[in-house]
């Protein structure tokens, strides 16, 4: 638990697909995060964790969201909208990470106030390198608390 | 007699009326009028045979029938004939006879001409022209209907105009036009008041339903005119259903065209999300799996015996292997699926349409029907009200209402038996259909993504489908000329609207 203090912040990543989920989570490791990892299987999991319904306990660490877009029960771009449009959540970083690269999808990401918006490379390599890339960012990252 | 002889014979002389005594069919005695009616002097005429002035024999021979039986059964003949100048032109003339001595034949007839060829000329033209005008209106495409606008009856109505709001023309005529109750709810009666109010044509395009049922687009022009002191009201109305047919058959192909390219995007953003997300896992997973190779050739190469090699490879082997292996197995079986989804959605697109009148309420009826043992099953009541027919292929609306049947049933309350209510209105050309439930019902936020293709709303949620039902149902309404919407609230159930073209 100590340990996980002094790294600063939990990473939260709502996403509805298993092995992208297995993925994404191998990969921040090997690139050496230590960060603990919570995740949601959609984006309800997640709003109910960070705004829990009548009034439940709030968050006690700072925490940055890996958001998919694509997901049941409520979308990605939902969520982002609604944290950001939140004053309690408004400053939780949150890195849209999904497969589309449709530009009108990623201009309206960044509209909404997305702090940044990578796709899912298809090809191991690229997806790998990314995702490293990714996580040597976080492990320089400095998160407010809330 | 009171004038003397030489008087009356200056009087008949110079009459401006042609006169001319006749006996034995020749003429005895004529005045100056009579012979220069005929181009000539009296002394060529007189002694001459009366046959002479008619075109030809058989004319003369018909005017004596007629002329000499009238003067013996009334004493009086009277009529206009054509009749010969002496330089053969033909002309009309009025001519009056009576006989000179009444009941005695033999002394002779005395004929009064005169020419009327100018006004007879006049009323032919003007029997030519009515005659000319009386076929126009009986064979115009055009309903023509005359009314007055005093009491309102209808005193023409040609053969387009009964075709057209239906019946035969005999039927319309007498009709008060205020009294007709078909011609309320179109807006005719108040275009033809305010036609009449205004004293200036009004147009209007409206739907109506003919005597016979049958559904009619008309095009209505009323012209109210003043003929005689009379006020009448013209009604000109041309049936421009095939026109409004024609035009919706139009926007229908824009539409689908429109939803083509939709679908064109469609596909190529679920090439570009939903086909890339198990790839992301096959990709994924085989490198997971050439690193466990390698990890196990490594292990194989350094293990200092069997035993060890077998503990060292075991979780490889047991669990991080095949789990790659079932990502990458259920990845492919995922892309199979959304393939053939857009395979089964191309294929809606384009089955063969064929559009007929349907009576919905025996659609509803065999839906019902094929439904029953869910329902039964489901505990829940189906209210089929008494629905507007509507114009589209059986087949295709059938399934998109077993289908709208077929997701209340899926998305029940667990907790309240299902009541399902279908009702229907029409006008204007549409039905509206609706498929109310008490069930779940849908959150706001998902309103406009229930028929976009594999939207699944909630894998856990009570029912699993292959996120098509919907998109294929939207697909087979818009492809029937149609529209097809949704209002609900979350827990307060669904209502599906369907519009659909009645003509």
């Amino acid at each position: 638990m100590l340990e996980t203090q002094a790294q600063g912040f939990t990473i939260l990543i709502a996403e509805d697909d298993d092995g992208h989920a297995d993925l994404v989570m191998e990969q921040l490791q090997d690139a050496g995060l230590r960060h603990p990892i919570v995740r949601f299987r959609d984006g309800q999991e997640v709003m109910d964790f960070l705004l829990p319904p009548a009034g439940g306990p709030a968050r006690a660490r700072p925490c940055l969201l890996l958001l998919d877009i694509n997901m049941p029960r409520m979308d990605g771009i939902t969520v982002l909208r609604r944290l950001k449009g939140d004053p309690a959540t408004r400053s939780i970083p949150i890195i849209m990470l999904t497969t589309t690269d449709d530009p009108g999808e990623v201009a309206a990401c960044y509209r909404l106030g997305c702090n940044l918006y990578i796709t899912k490379p298809v090809a191991f390599q690229a997806f790998s390198e990314t995702i490293q890339r990714l996580g040597q960012f976080l492990e320089v990252l400095q998160v407010a608390a809330p | 007699m009171d004038l003397a002889a030489p008087l009356q014979s200056l009087i008949l002389e110079h009459s401006g009326l042609g006169m001319a005594h006749v006996q034995d069919r020749q003429f005895r005695w004529i005045n100056a009028r009579f012979a220069e009616i005929f181009g000539t002097r009296p002394e060529h005429l007189v002694g001459a045979s009366t046959r002479s002035i008619h075109p030809d024999q058989a004319t003369f021979e018909a005017f004596g029938r007629a002329a000499y039986g009238a003067l013996e059964r009334e004493g009086r003949y009277a009529g206009d004939l054509r009749l010969r100048r002496v330089d053969g032109s033909l002309f009309w003339g009025y001519l009056v006879g009576s006989f000179v001595v009444p009941g005695h034949p033999e002394e002779g007839a005395i004929w009064c001409l005169e020419d009327v060829s100018v006004r007879m000329e006049a009323q032919l033209e003007r029997d030519d022209a009515l005659r000319l005008n009386r076929k126009l209106i009986a064979s115009s495409p055009t309903g023509i209907l005359l009314y007055r606008a005093s009491d309102g009856g209808c005193i023409l109505a040609n053969e387009a105009a009964a075709r057209i709001v239906g019946g035969r023309a005999e039927d319309l005529l007498g009709q008060n036009f205020r009294r007709v109750r078909a011609w309320v709810e179109p807006g005719l009666l108040a275009g033809a008041e305010a036609a009449l109010a205004t004293g200036s044509e009004q147009m209007l395009e409206t739907t109506m339903t003919s005597s016979f049922g049958r559904v009619v687009r008309m095009s209505c022009t009323f012209v109210p005119f003043e003929t005689r002191g009379e006020r009448i009201l013209m009604l000109m109305v041309a049936d421009v259903t095939e026109r409004a047919q024609a035009e919706r058959e139009r926007e229908r192909l824009m539409g689908e065209l429109e939803q083509k390219n939709k679908e064109l995007e469609t596909l190529v953003y679920v090439a570009s999300h939903d086909l890339r997300s198990p790839l992301v896992n096959i990709q994924g997973f085989s490198q997971r799996l050439g690193n466990g190779l390698a990890e196990l050739e490594r292990l194989a190469d350094n293990a200092g015996s069997v035993a060890a090699l077998r503990n060292a490879a075991l979780p490889l082997l047991r669990d991080r292997l095949p789990a790659a292996l079932e990502y990458i197995r259920a990845s492919g079986a995922k892309m199979d699926a959304i393939i053939n989804g857009l395979l089964r959605l191309s294929r809606a697109g384009r089955m063969v349409l064929r559009t007929e009148p349907l009576d919905m309420n025996r659609i509803l009826e065999a839906a019902e029907a094929a439904m029953a043992f869910q329902f039964q099953e489901a505990e829940g009541v189906l209210q089929v009200e008494p629905l507007p027919p509507c114009s589209a292929d059986p087949v295709q609306i059938a399934q998109v209402f077993s289908n709208l049947l077929d997701n209340a049933i899926k998305y029940r309350r667990p907790d309240q038996p299902l009541r399902v209510r279908v009702s229907g209105r029409a006008g204007d050309g549409l039905a509206v259909y609706c498929v109310e439930d008490n069930g779940i019902g849908i959150p706001l936020e998902h309103r406009g993504r229930i028929f976009d293709i594999f939207q699944r709303l909630d894998p856990k949620g009570p029912a699993r489908g292959d996120g098509l039902g919907l998109t294929l149902v939207r697909r087979m309404v818009e492809r029937n000329g149609g529209r097809i919407w949704a209002e609900s609230a979350a827990g307060a159930g669904s209502r599906f609207c369907v519009e659909l073209p009645t003509v």
